[in-house]
C-alpha cells in the first residue's frame, strides 16, 4: 500500500510538471546571418534559442552546402533567411535538413528593396542580385521592418507569446530610434562624403547616413579589379579628394592597399554583420563600430 | 472587357514566368597531347575537342518534391544523351525519407555524384573508369534515403534499385547478342552510409562506404560485388583558402568465365584500387594538386595501371569560367609509360548554385 502511494505520488509530480516543461520549452531559431540571430535573440527574450551560420567574417554570399548545417536545421523550429539571392545556399540546407516543420522566413519580405534592376540582368553586369541590393540589414531602419517579420514568425510557432514578442520588439525600435537619432548626428559633419566602397554592399546604409558611394574596387559586384579600372579609381581619388576606402574584412586588401598608398585615401575595414569583430556583439553594435571608424576615417 | 482581358494574360505571362526552372548550359572545352601509343592519330600531336556540352533544367515541381533534368552531348559528333533526369521526393514522406526516381549518377562514392566538368583534375578517375564505365555509374532505378538519428553527425544511409544499364560496357559481346535474344539484365542493388563531421570550426571531414551487387552476364550468371571506402577533408578558414584531401578505394570480388563456352569454369577474384588528391586554392581564384591512381583491371588482377597527376586551375570570373591543366604520367598493362597534358577551359551560362560540400 505504502509502494503504491509513492508510485502515486510520482505520477501526480510527473503530470504536474509536465505542462511546466512544455510551457519553457525554447523555440529553436537557425538563421543565415549573425544579424538576423541578433534581431532574433531581442524579440524572441529567452522564450528562444538561436543560432547563425554564417560566423564572424565570412562572405555569405560564398557559403558552402555543408550537411553540419544540416543537423543544425534539422532540429529546428524557424529558419530566418536574407533572400533576395543572397544566401541561395540556404534552399538545399533546408531541403536537406529533412525537417517537415521548419518554418522558412524569408526577412525581406517588408523591406522597401533598392537597385531593383529595372533592365534584363545578365552576367556582364557582374553579380547582380535579381531582387535588389539584399545588404538591408544595414540600414537601422530596416531593422524594424525585420523585427516585425521576425514577430510574425515566431508568434506562428508560439501564438502564446506574441505579446511578449511585440513588446520586446517596440523596446528595441526604440532604442534603435534613439541610437539612430545619435548616428546620424556624428555622421551629420560627413553629409555627402564620398567614398570608395569594395562591394556593393552599402547602399541602404550610405542612403540612411547621407553618404556616397562614389565608386568601387570591383568594377562590377563580383567582378575583380583590373589594372584599368584601378588607374581610373586611382584618377579619381586625387580629382576627386576622397579620403576613405571601405571594405569589408573578408575581401582581399592587397589592390586598395595598393591604391592608398598611390593617392593617400586611408583603407577601412567595416564588417557588414554582428561578430565581424570581437567587440560587435549585436546588432547596435554593429553600426556603433562602423559609425566610430568613418567617423575617425573621415575627421583625419 | 478589353481591360479585364489584358490583366488576365498578363497575370498569365507573370505566372508562366515564376514557374520558369533554372536553366544553365556549361561547356567542357580542351587541347591535349599525349603520348599514347593505342591511339597513333592523336600521339604526339596538338589535339583540341569540345568534350562535353552539358544543359541542365532544374526546378522545384511543388512544395514537397523538385526535378533535375541533365542533357549531355559528348564532341561535336556525339548524339545528345540524357545524362540524368529524376525526380526527389522531398518533404511530405514519413521519418524524412526522402525517394529519388528516374536516372541519375549513383551514390557509390562521393565523386561519382558530381559531374566530370567540376573534377579538379579534369579526367575520370581510372577505377571509374574501368569499373563503372566511361559515364560512370548512371543508372535509372530509385533511390531511397534516410538521415539516421546520430545527434551531432549527419548520417545518411540509402538504397538504390537499379536497372543495370550501367553493366552494358562490361558484357561480353556474345553474351550480349544472347542476352537481346533470351535474357533480360537482372537488376542491380547499391547502398551506401555517409557520416560527415563538423570536426573544427573551418574543418569537415565526410567519410562514407558502398556497397553494390549486380549480375555483370546474365547468360552465364556472373555476378560480382563492389565495396568502396571514401573520404573527404576540407580546411577552409577562409574564402580564399581551402585545402582538400579526397579520395577512394574500391574492392570488387567477382564470378569469371575461364576458358572456351562448353570446358571453361567459373572462378572467383578479388581485384581493388584507389585514387587520392590533395588541392589546395590559394588567393581565392587559384588551385594548384597532386592526384595519384593504382587499380587493377575488374577481370584480372594482374593488369595493373597506375597514375601520377599535378594540376591547377585559374576562375578569371568566379562561377562562369575555369582553366585548368593537368599533367599526367600513367601506366596500363603491357604497354610503357607515357605522358600526357591536358589543358581545359570550363564555361557556364545560367543561374549561380551553391557550392556544395
Amino acid at each position: 500500500m505504502k509502494n503504491l502511494s509513492i508510485l502515486f505520488l510520482i505520477v501526480l509530480i510527473l503530470n504536474a510538471t509536465a505542462p511546466m516543461a512544455a510551457e519553457t520549452k525554447s523555440i529553436r531559431v537557425v538563421t543565415t546571418l549573425m544579424d538576423l540571430a541578433s534581431l532574433a535573440k531581442v524579440v524572441g527574450g529567452d522564450k528562444i534559442l538561436v543560432e547563425a551560420l554564417v560566423k564572424e567574417n565570412q562572405d555569405p554570399h560564398s557559403i558552402e552546402v555543408l550537411p553540419s548545417y544540416m543537423v543544425k536545421l534539422r532540429k529546428a523550429d524557424v529558419f530566418l533567411i536574407v533572400g533576395m539571392d543572397l544566401d541561395i545556399w540556404a534552399y538545399p540546407l533546408r531541403d536537406g535538413s529533412r525537417n517537415a516543420k521548419l518554418l522558412t522566413v524569408d526577412c525581406s519580405k517588408n523591406i522597401d528593396k533598392l537597385e531593383v534592376p529595372a533592365y534584363k540582368v545578365d552576367p556582364s553586369y557582374g553579380d547582380i542580385h535579381l531582387y535588389g541590393n539584399p545588404h538591408y540589414w544595414l540600414d537601422p531602419e530596416n531593422g524594424k521592418a525585420i523585427m516585425a517579420t521576425i514577430v510574425d514568425a515566431l508568434s506562428q510557432v508560439a501564438p502564446e507569446s506574441h505579446e511578449e514578442f511585440v513588446r520586446n520588439m517596440q523596446a528595441y525600435s526604440q532604442k534603435l530610434d534613439e541610437k539612430i537619432q545619435t548616428w546620424q548626428t556624428e555622421m551629420a559633419p560627413f553629409r555627402d562624403a564620398k567614398i570608395i566602397f569594395y562591394h556593393n554592399s552599402w547602399p541602404y546604409f550610405v542612403q540612411r547616413f547621407g553618404l556616397q558611394a562614389a565608386n568601387f574596387v570591383e568594377p562590377k559586384p563580383g567582378i575583380p579589379p583590373s589594372p584599368l579600372h584601378m588607374t581610373r579609381l586611382i584618377q579619381q581619388i586625387k580629382e576627386q579628394g576622397i579620403k576613405v576606402i571601405a571594405m569589408e574584412p573578408f575581401y582581399d586588401d592587397r589592390v586598395p592597399n595598393l591604391i592608398s598608398r598611390e593617392t593617400g585615401a586611408k583603407v577601412i575595414k567595416l564588417p557588414p554583420s554582428v561578430g565581424g569583430t570581437k567587440t560587435i556583439e549585436d546588432y547596435i553594435g554593429l553600426f556603433d563600430y562602423n559609425i566610430s571608424a568613418l567617423v575617425e576615417a573621415l575627421s583625419n | 472587357m478589353v481591360i479585364i482581358t489584358i490583366h488576365l494574360l498578363t497575370s498569365i505571362t507573370c505566372f508562366a514566368q515564376t514557374k520558369n526552372p533554372d536553366i544553365s548550359v556549361i561547356t567542357d572545352f580542351r587541347a591535349f597531347s599525349h603520348g599514347d601509343a593505342t591511339l597513333p592519330q592523336e600521339k604526339g600531336e596538338l589535339n583540341l575537342n569540345l568534350q562535353e556540352i552539358e544543359a541542365a533544367v532544374q526546378g522545384y515541381l511543388n512544395p514537397y518534391a523538385r526535378a533535375d533534368i541533365f542533357f549531355a552531348k559528348h564532341g561535336t559528333a556525339g548524339e545528345l544523351e540524357i545524362e540524368e533526369a529524376y525526380a526527389t521526393f522531398l518533404r511530405g514522406l514519413p521519418w524524412g525519407i526522402n525517394i529519388k526516381a528516374g536516372k541519375y549518377l549513383v551514390d557509390f562514392s562521393k565523386l561519382n555524384t558530381l559531374h566530370p566538368h567540376a573534377y579538379f583534375f579534369i579526367e575520370q578517375p581510372l577505377i571509374h573508369q574501368l569499373y563503372f564505365g566511361g559515364d560512370g555509374l548512371n543508372d535509372t532505378g530509385v533511390n531511397v534515403s534516410v538521415l539516421l538519428p546520430t545527434g551531432d553527425l549527419y548520417t545518411q544511409a540509402s538504397l538504390n534499385v537499379l536497372k543495370g544499364d550501367f553493366l552494358a560496357g562490361h558484357q561480353h559481346e556474345e553474351a550480349a547478342v544472347v542476352d537481346s535474344l533470351d535474357s533480360r539484365q537482372p537488376l542491380a542493388y547499391s547502398g551506401r552510409l555517409a557520416v560527415h563531421s563538423q570536426v573544427s570550426e573551418y574543418a569537415n571531414l565526410e567519410l562514407g562506404l558502398s556497397g553494390l551487387s549486380a549480375v555483370y552476364d546474365p547468360h552465364d550468371d556472373l555476378r560480382f560485388l563492389l565495396f568502396g571506402f571514401d573520404y573527404k577533408y576540407k580546411w577552409r578558414p577562409s574564402r580564399h583558402t581551402s585545402l582538400t584531401f579526397q579520395g577512394e578505394a574500391l574492392l570488387n570480388k567477382r564470378k569469371i568465365f575461364v576458358g572456351e563456352e562448353e570446358t571453361g569454369e567459373k572462378r572467383s577474384i578479388t581485384t581493388g584500387g584507389f585514387f587520392s588528391y590533395l588541392n589546395l586554392q590559394f588567393w581565392q581564384r587559384w588551385n594548384l594538386g597532386v592526384e595519384g591512381e593504382w587499380t587493377q583491371s575488374p577481370e584480372n588482377k594482374d593488369e595493373k595501371y597506375w597514375s601520377l597527376a599535378l594540376f591547377g586551375g585559374f576562375s578569371p570570373m568566379e562561377e562562369t569560367s575555369v582553366v585548368r591543366l593537368l599533367l599526367r604520367r600513367q601506366q596500363r598493362p603491357q604497354e610503357t609509360a607515357f605522358n600526357a597534358a591536358v589543358a581545359q577551359l570550363v564555361f557556364s551560362l545560367g543561374p549561380h548554385k551553391p557550392h556544395e560540400f
